[in-house]
């Protein structure tokens, strides 16, 4: 026998009001962590959107479809595919304010092909290229060759594996990292492949390009702005100029409504953590101040046994540690379970970019969450204790 | 033991396994038809019905019979099944290539979640019996 | 020895004076087994538990073996009533979680580990609660939860027993064994002190006080 095993039999001796507040414990502990990787999440997605965009300006074909489209690639992973002609880039080049420039084409895979559903292809000039490149270079060493690939993070297909496109294998040669945005669904190839691809596809009759050979289209130009120019300038520029040929989009106008949207969601984030939270210690305090009131003569046969004030707030502070720490990790490991594997409909149902912490700020949020709901029990309890041993020993035996 | 005692894990376990049915028949399904075919995750939507039905009335057994060393026996039985349940989606069955696709945004998911939450459950509904029967020797 | 000097315990309700316990002094010596005898509303249960150490008096001091418990601190007077007092109280309090033994165990071990477990079963064996160690407060009778109390408060052998109404609610056979018990206890060495209004405590008095009489 021991203080220990009280403390133990404490627990173990009153099922009901230990489950209810092991619960309330979850709930906060699963509230605060959820409510931190989701934020968090929405930010590194935010972060890694405008990164990836990777330039200040993005040239697309003339016509309202285009930009939507554009983005749809960028936030939904919808494949696209729109041309323009390839003489656009000498002219666009020559623009005042014009540092350098990247082009990149895009083509939508067939259905019936390799997967369940189309895939984004998009080829870039590995050499010169200075959106796509640098972040693939981040992930894979070395250049993919004719009819190869690289696959985004979201493709359940590994290095060495082929997929055919428009009746071409194209070998597998990396896999990116995730950037939790739409690119993740996405295969990269150099020029010649896609060039090769587009070819192909005309073969079939699916085809945006129409009678032009690949050699003389362009999807879209990205354009890096010289420093000391205005970048709304340089776009305006290029939309008076070439105003029937192509539409000039500025990166940031293209995040801004995903920026306000992402603010409205974090709103609803931290207002749904409050309220859980704050309906957790209500009821928590609740349980903690009947169950303690309940206790009075049990703990006045306590102190006339010789268990001081301190002591026996000592003792109901470590129960209730207990009970919030059993709680806490619960709700700590179900909040990753759902929050991992429920990432991908998280971030189809918000249409935001969705990026989780790494591994490190998960664990220290994890310890943030279970700090907090761990003393959040015992100090409600413990104030309870001391209100409760207030009253004279021999006046508590006598109720 | 009282009754609840002894089957407050294996109330939970009917529950679990009920709302693991009902979920893959309605909001956590796999993929549709896709041009009329059905695509690979359809057949592990399929398995994982299968499989609860199996849960359902195992469990529903477990709690009607009175002998504990039935009760023991059926939960221990939960544990392999519960794993075999988390292996069905892209382990034994494939699903889907693109993670935005349904079968891997909700199905998949669903299913692991569920099935770890059973497979926890059934240890301790072991665990909970065995100590039951220490306490009346 | 235990003395008591112009004791007396006043409540303030809604702005009147109520005297739980009027003016009292007396003293009692060692190993003896002492009844305080009067009727309901006497003051009897208040001047028990102001000797006890668990309740201040309004006016006047106590000693018990020399030391004011009043003049303690929190802590000290904790483990002063640990070491030197086993109080019965009134009813069938129990730490409900624990078994009877953990219960009668509980005492000995707040302040440091003890092996006490041989002591505690051969105390419950003498009060006839041998088969019961394994129990639960909720599984038995209130004689023999009184009889638990007993044994919980005399497992520190401490030099005092103060005890409240102890053969309340028992049948004859029950109130005479734990009146002989007592009785042992005190030509043990122990200063028993029972608070009671019921006459058979009178044949086991070495000294009675009657409250109405102080009054």
């Amino acid at each position: 026998m021991s203080v220990k095993k009280l403390i133990i039999k404490n627990i173990i001796k009153r099922p009901v009001k230990t489950t209810l507040l092991s619960s309330m414990a979850l709930l906060m502990a699963f509230a605060i962590l959820a409510g931190a990787n989701l934020s968090k999440s929405l930010i590194r997605g935010l972060n890694s959107m405008e990164a990836r965009l990777g330039a200040d300006i993005i040239v697309i074909p003339e016509g309202a479809q285009s930009e939507e489209e554009l983005k749809n690639i960028y936030f939904k992973g919808t494949p696209e595919n729109f041309y323009m002609d390839k003489s656009i880039v000498s002219d666009l080049a020559s623009i005042e304010g014009v540092e350098d420039y990247s082009i990149q084409y895009f083509l939508a895979s067939s259905v019936s092909d390799c997967c369940s559903a189309p895939v984004q292809i998009v080829g870039f000039d590995p050499e010169n290229d200075f959106v796509v490149a640098p972040w693939i270079k981040d992930n894979f060493k070395g250049q993919p060759g004719k009819d190869e690939i690289i696959a985004g993070s979201s493709l359940s297909v590994q290095t060495g594996e082929s997929l055919k496109i428009y009746g071409i294998d194209c070998l597998v040669v990396g896999k990116l990292g995730s950037t939790g945005t739409g690119l993740d669904t996405a295969v990269y190839a150099n020029e010649e492949t896609i060039k090769h691809l587009i070819e192909a596809s005309k073969e079939v009759g699916l085809s945006m390009v129409g009678e032009k050979s690949p050699d003389e289209t362009v999807s879209a130009v990205y354009i890096k702005v010289k420093k000391g120019y205005d970048i709304s300038v340089v776009s305006s520029t290029i939309n008076i100029n070439f105003k029937d040929r192509v539409e000039a989009v500025r990166t940031k106008s293209m995040i801004s409504d995903t920026v306000k949207r992402l603010d409205d969601v974090s709103k609803i984030i931290y207002a749904l953590v409050t309220g859980i939270w704050v309906f957790s210690i209500i009821i928590m305090g609740l349980v903690f101040s009947v169950s303690i009131g309940e206790r009075k003569s049990e703990f006045a046969l306590l102190r006339a046994m010789g268990f001081s004030k301190i002591k026996i707030v000592s003792l109901i502070f470590t129960e209730s540690m207990i009970i919030c720490l059993i709680g806490s990790v619960l709700g700590i490991v179900l909040s990753l379970v759902i929050i991992i594997s429920f990432g991908n409909m998280i971030e189809g149902y918000l249409g935001l970019p969705f990026l989780l912490p790494n591994f490190l700020n998960t664990v220290l949020y994890s310890f943030f969450a279970l700090f907090i709901t761990v003393l959040t029990g015992p100090i409600t309890a413990s104030i309870s204790t001391m209100g409760v041993c207030r009253e004279d020993i021999g006046n508590a035996l006598r109720r | 033991m009282n009754y609840f005692k002894k089957n407050a894990a294996g109330i939970a376990e009917l529950l679990i396994s009920i709302i693991l049915v009902v979920g893959v028949f309605t909001l956590f399904k796999a993929c549709g038809l896709h041009e009329g075919k059905a695509m690979a995750c359809h057949w592990a939507e399929n398995t994982v019905k299968a499989l609860g039905i199996v849960f359902i009335f195992l469990s529903a057994i477990r709690l009607i019979l009175k002998e504990d060393g039935v009760k023991k026996g059926i939960a221990l039985a939960f544990v392999p099944l519960s794993v075999l349940t988390f292996l069905i989606p892209g382990k034994i069955i494939s699903l889907c290539m693109m993670d935005t696709m349904r079968c891997q945004t909700s199905f998949k998911p669903f299913v692991i979640v569920l099935s770890v939450i059973l497979a926890l459950i059934s240890l301790a509904d072991v665990v909970i019996l065995s100590l039951g029967k220490k306490d009346k020797n | 020895m235990i003395k008591v000097n112009n004791v007396s315990k006043k409540y303030t309700l809604k702005n009147r004076e109520i005297f739980a316990l009027k003016e009292t002094s007396f003293s009692i010596e060692d190993n003896k087994l002492t009844v305080i005898y009067g009727k309901s509303g006497s003051g009897k249960t208040t001047l028990l538990n102001i000797m006890a150490g668990l309740l201040p008096p309004s006016n006047g001091s106590v000693s018990l073996d020399g030391v004011d418990p009043y003049l303690l601190g929190d802590k000290e007077l904790s483990l002063f009533r640990n070491k030197n007092i086993g109080y019965i109280p009134q009813g069938t309090s129990s730490v409900s979680s624990l078994t009877v033994l953990e219960n009668v165990m509980l005492p000995a071990i707040i302040y440091e580990p003890n092996d006490i477990k041989e002591k505690a079963v051969s105390l419950l064996k003498d009060l006839g609660l041998e088969n019961l160690m394994d129990s639960y407060p909720a599984e038995l009778s209130g004689g023999e939860l009184r009889r638990v109390s007993i044994a919980r408060a005399i497992i520190n052998s401490p030099k005092m027993i103060f005890a409240d109404e102890p053969t309340n609610d028992l049948d004859k056979e029950n109130t005479e064994f734990v009146l002989k018990l007592l009785k042992e206890k005190s030509r043990e060495g122990m200063s028993v002190v029972i608070v009671s209004h019921d006459e058979a405590a009178m044949k086991y008095a070495d000294d009675v006080i009657r409250m109405g009489s102080i009054q």
